[in-house]
């Protein structure tokens, strides 16, 4: 089975070809990260969508590809600044990760 | 007993009926988007994962349509392995769930928008009737990319895969 890591980055790569207007897709990591039973979180900056604050999206596992539920957090550039800035808070214990996708500036 | 998830999906699915109930009817096209309205943000609520937020909380939560419907869109789409062949506009989508919350009274674009499907409101001194008021959405649900997202939501409403827990 192919590992989480390489999970999410299929995932971050399956959501940027479906909207163009995905600038940054960058990994969440909770406490319970290494559970199987946690899902993978993306944080998403999309300019396309407008700012609401952050609202996290749960998806079931979509087997074979995908066996762990995932959670989207999808943000404007503005709210992501204000998250890099502690501005905007995430919930509890998630931090941010690695960078899976960043448009060419 | 229900999850919290499953139990705003279920209310989603009885409103979803209620809306398909009127449709064909001759009543006020208000009524119709009314139920549209509630269908869609209690199905976005379903999915929404907020470890500490409770129900009360989620209720009083508006403009949750344009957050979060066409994520559920995108991510069914991708399940389908569909959108190599025909992509969702997904542009023309976002601003169709945009007028989706845009229905709830509550939300009015700071008094740019006041028309709504619930109460009268006045708008350069003339009073509006939801009742008599002609919903520019109504018409669009019907072209493309409308019957796109509604199949996706009609879907996602009465078929919880994609439901997390």
């Amino acid at each position: 089975m192919p590992e989480k890591d390489e999970i999410a980055r299929t995932l971050a790569e399956a959501h940027r070809a479906l909207e163009p207007t995905i600038t940054r897709i960058v990994r969440l990591v909770g406490p319970q990260e290494s559970d199987r039973g946690e899902p993978i979180k993306l944080l998403e900056v999309n300019t396309a969508t407008s700012p609401s604050g952050i609202w996290p999206i749960a998806f079931s596992p979509d087997p074979p590809e995908v066996p762990y539920g995932s959670v989207v957090v999808e943000v404007t550039p503005e709210e992501f600044t204000r998250i890099e800035q502690n501005l905007l808070e995430l919930p509890t214990g998630w931090t941010l990760g690695e960078e899976l996708y960043a448009a060419a500036s | 007993m229900a999850s919290f998830a499953e139990a705003f999906r279920l209310q989603a699915a009885a409103d979803l009926r209620a809306y398909e109930a009127l449709v064909p009817t001759a009543l006020p096209v208000s009524q119709r988007l009314h139920y549209l309205q509630m269908w869609l943000e209690k199905l976005c609520k379903a999915y929404l994962w907020l470890p500490g937020t409770d129900a009360i909380e989620l209720r009083t939560r508006h403009q949750v349509v344009g957050a979060v419907l066409p994520r559920l869109v995108a991510d069914r789409w991708r399940r389908l392995d569909a959108f190599e062949q025909q992509r969702p506009q997904m542009p023309a989508i976002r601003a169709l769930c945009r007028e989706v919350d845009l229905l709830h009274p509550q939300v009015d674009d700071g008094g740019r928008r006041p028309d709504n499907v619930e109460y009268p409101w006045e708008s350069g001194g003339v009073s509006f009737v939801p009742a008599e008021f002609k919903f520019a959405l109504a018409g669009k649900l019907y072209k493309n990319p409308g019957p796109t997202l509604l199949k996706a939501a009609v879907q996602l409403t009465k078929d919880p895969a994609l439901l997390l827990g």
